[in-house]
């Protein structure tokens, strides 16, 4: 079998003269390319199991793309002068394969999903889609490409104190499907700095599982995919990635540590050490901070209750906790009084049966677990829909009732 | 002479323009996005990151990528 060593040799002898560093690369890399594939002819001929039909068609331009994938395998990963045959055959399926994507991209970049684009446009498609690539390659510290994928690392991001690390984009381009483009995009922390109690998901403000929420970047990087323009799909993907955009992030960047989430539920302000109590209400894990507990307590018992466990009196406005001890539902008007304005007689007198005051509802006698002064949910939402002045006739009719039962005892 | 324009700003779209004869890069990014700095865009010309002294050439295509793209602005993360 004749090995590709000799071949291999002369790639990373030119590669080593700086052929991908100078001003004239695109030049350069062509002639070289053109080179390059009469070795591989004569590296046909050399070798009868290495045999691809689509060998003698390849374009100059197409050599040029296989070339591409060369230097970018060899540049990254493999650094051997040994290279057999059936590893070279095994890459040039891979670039096969490439290719077969690029013309099916390209199909769908012309808008002709029944027909195969020409020769002409089909190459100049190669072509941009080459030049991006070599494009990509300078800009971003390394590229590589793993299976179907393109993929570039970008410099660390840190947003103020917050440090992210490296990521990498890839580009997946045989999911590049026109309508969702962008899920086509992937980016992976290299460093990953994950975002407190997210189950390790949320590596950035936009990124959670991978996927990026592209925001107002998402209709510049689908039509740059859909063109073929894959470095620029790639720089808008970076810039969102550098950019916080405070509307709507998966988690904000000063919420991200454990330290960071432990804020008082009142103030926001964080709490140091171990500082900070807990709502009083049972179940409820919200802390708060001293100040607040102290400031905030419930008007009647003091006890601190944070804000989502807070009743308002409808008539003092005073701030309780909702204890049967501090505050009852006015029966008539369906709202909480704190226990003062209640004992000041400020209220109907229908708040006799406070919350969690019974375990049967009294006006159905069905069996609930919350009970609103003595009522189910819905016997109090009919009751407060009742109009008052039916209300009160009802009352009057049950009064009179009770008048005729007792004109009847007399 | 005329040139490709692609801007990535917003919806992204490009189209032919036609510019004066040694026209420099930071000159046309200016009188194409009113008055504003090129060091707020990524510009490209042919695939190639360029300086903003750079002169524009016949056919040339031109790319500009805003620095700072806010994600999740008009779509919502979560």
């Amino acid at each position: 079998m004749v090995r590709e060593s000799t071949l291999y040799c002369d790639v990373e002898r030119e590669k080593h003269s700086g052929i991908m560093e100078g001003s004239d690369l695109e030049k350069r890399a062509k002639v070289w390319a053109g080179a390059y594939a009469d070795r591989l002819i004569s590296f046909k001929r050399n070798d009868a199991s290495w045999q691809s039909p689509r060998l003698k068609g390849l374009s100059a331009l197409q050599v040029l793309v296989a070339q591409f994938h060369y230097e970018v395998q060899n540049r990254l990963a493999v650094r051997t002068s040994t290279l057999t045959a059936e590893q070279l055959k095994a890459y040039k399926s891979r670039v096969d394969e490439y290719w077969s994507k690029v013309v099916e991209t390209g199909t769908a970049a012309l808008a002709l999903p029944e027909e195969k684009p020409s020769d002409d446009e089909r190459d100049k498609l190669v072509e941009l889609i080459f030049t991006e690539l070599q494009g990509a390659s300078r800009e971003f510290s390394e590229m590589d490409f793993y299976g179907k994928s393109v993929r570039v690392v970008m410099g660390p991001i840190a947003f103020g104190d917050l440090q992210l690390g490296r990521f990498r984009i890839a580009l997946n381009y045989e999911s590049i499907v026109p309508g969702s483009e962008t899920s086509s995009l992937l980016a992976k922390a290299l460093e990953p700095n994950f975002a407190w109690n997210s189950s390790d998901s949320i590596s950035h403000p936009h990124v959670d599982g991978g996927h990026i929420c592209l925001g107002d970047g998402s209709a510049a990087t689908a039509k740059a995919l859909i063109d073929g323009r894959y470095f620029d799909a790639m720089l808008v993907v970076r810039e969102v990635l550098r950019t916080y955009s405070s509307t709507s992030p998966y988690r904000k960047p000063d919420r991200w540590t454990k330290e960071q989430n432990r804020r008082c539920a009142e103030c926001e302000e964080i709490l140091p050490g171990t500082e900070g109590s807990k709502c009083t209400t049972k179940g409820c894990r919200r802390l708060i901070c001293t100040i607040c507990a102290k400031t905030k307590a419930c008007g009647a018992c003091k006890m601190f209750v944070c804000a989502g466990h807070t009743i308002c009196c409808t008539l003092c406005r005073t701030r309780t906790c909702p204890g049967t001890k501090c505050a009852v539902v006015c029966g008539r008007l369906g709202a909480w009084v704190c226990k003062v304005c209640a004992d000041k007689g400020m209220c109907c007198n229908a708040h006799k049966v406070v919350v969690g005051g019974g375990d049967c509802c009294s006006g159905c006698k069905a069996k609930s677990v919350e009970l609103m002064a003595g009522l189910c949910a819905q016997c109090m939402t009919a009751r407060t829909l009742m109009p008052v002045d039916a209300a009160a006739t009802v009352e009057d009719d049950d009064s009179d009732n009770h008048e005729r039962e007792d004109d009847d005892n007399d | 002479m005329r040139i490709l324009y692609i801007n990535q700003d917003g919806s992204s779209y490009g189209n032919y323009e036609q510019v004066r004869d040694r026209t420099t890069v930071a000159q046309f990014v200016s009188e194409k996005t009113g008055g504003k700095s090129s060091d707020n865009y990524v510009i490209r010309v042919n695939s190639q990151i360029v300086a903003a002294e750079q002169v524009l050439c016949e056919g040339d295509r031109l790319s500009l990528t805003p620095k700072k793209v806010p994600g999740a602005m008009s779509l919502k993360c979560g």
